[in-house]
């Protein structure tokens, strides 16, 4: 294939998959800069590693392990970026101004996301993407019978965080 | 919020960004951006001592070429040769190991274990007793004794290295020894020390995914 057909392919694919590297950047970085390095970051790494994909498994598999590869090799600029950048915020400030006011949930599902490990977050990613056991199984490289038992407790773990958010204990 | 909800909040958060054309994916494709990965990051390293190593090295013996007094030129500027050709070399082999590692395609945990073995490969030359205690000394040491052999006009060996200067050199080595040293250590740790371990607690968070089960 010659390389303007592999670029076109490549440009085709990404086009119809790019909510990956959006979801991918959103959960390992809370700011719009570290995002947007990280989404650029992972789109190069993604073309860089094209011609290797023998297409054994889904495009979607593949793009994941990528991004999730570069997500978690990445240096970080700032301690902070995947850390809970708010949680020196006074909770009741958040309640009345953020979270009832301005109905931020989202914003607080992600502070609970950036309270999750690196490898954490390469699982919850993909269960929350509604990826079989056995394909996150595939991507992460370990063995299926574990997936399931890692996800019930990100899950739980992930509610804990979420109250001890919401009521500031 | 129950984990559903969780669940929906998140694929909420996202449905909230813009998408790209083709045009855009491909011009953002042309963007030459530094990446911030720690094996890319290793690879720049490689290069770029490559680079400095390889220019200063043909700079400064062909400096040497046209200033040593021609007594010693020819023993001293053989012994530049081989310093230079075996850091170089050193450098290159290593560089050779990560440059065409394409990692990211891998499952995570496997992929995960090449790049911690390719970023300790850099940074334990680095932080290794070879490189603080031979290598920096020998080039600090070198690079005084070329100094004097500048300076030695049409003085004996023996002249040139008098108790005097010899004192002189050991001093002079032992001073900047301590301070470059632990400085070149604080940017090794500085630079790579912090996120390799990060990569080896992921690894090991990976690890303990397998052993709580057993």
């Amino acid at each position: 294939m010659s390389n303007r057909n592999l670029k076109e392919e490549f440009v085709s694919q990404i086009e119809k998959h790019q909510g990956i590297i959006y979801k991918v950047s959103r959960m390992y970085c809370d700011k719009e800069e570290c995002r947007q390095d990280l989404f650029q970051d992972i789109l190069v790494q993604l073309w860089q590693s094209f011609p290797t994909f023998n297409k054994q498994s889904k495009f979607s598999t593949w793009m994941y392990r990528v991004a999730l590869n570069t997500a978690i090799a990445q240096f970080r600029k700032d301690k902070k970026n995947n850390e809970d950048t708010m949680s020196e915020i006074p909770v009741n400030i958040i309640e009345e101004e953020s979270y009832k006011e301005k109905e931020d949930r989202k914003e607080l599902v992600q502070r609970a996301i950036n309270k999750l490990s690196k490898a954490e977050k390469a699982i919850i990613i993909l269960y929350m993407d509604d990826y079989t056991y056995e394909e996150i199984s595939e991507i992460a490289g370990i063995t299926m019978s574990n997936v399931g038992v890692k996800i019930s407790r990100i899950k739980t773990k992930l509610q804990k965080i979420l109250k001890e958010l919401e009521y500031g204990l | 919020m129950d984990f559903k909800e969780i669940k929906n909040v998140w694929k909420d958060s996202v449905k909230d960004e813009k998408l790209l054309n083709k045009e855009e994916i491909e011009a953002k494709l042309k963007i030459k951006g530094k990446s911030n990965t720690a094996l890319n990051k290793v690879k720049r390293n490689y290069k770029i001592e490559l680079i400095l190593g390889g220019s200063f090295s043909v700079f400064f013996i062909v400096w040497m070429f046209m200033n040593l007094a021609m007594d010693y030129k020819f023993i001293i500027i053989t012994l530049t040769v081989l310093f230079f050709g075996i850091l170089i070399s050193f450098t290159w082999r290593n560089f050779r190991k990560v440059r065409k590692t394409v990692i990211s395609s891998e499952q995570l945990k496997p992929a995960l274990v090449k790049t911690i073995k390719d970023i300790e490969i850099y940074v334990n030359f680095n932080k290794s007793n070879f490189s603080k205690f031979l290598l920096l000394p020998f080039a600090i040491c070198f690079g005084m004794v070329i100094g004097l052999f500048m300076n030695s006009e049409d003085k004996g060996i023996l002249e040139i290295f008098d108790s005097v200067e010899i004192i002189k050199l050991v001093v002079t080595l032992v001073i900047v020894s301590a301070v470059f040293i632990p400085i070149s250590q604080y940017f090794n740790k500085k630079m790579y020390k912090q996120h390799l371990d990060e990569l080896k607690q992921c690894l090991k968070e990976f690890e303990n995914i397998e052993d709580e089960n057993k």
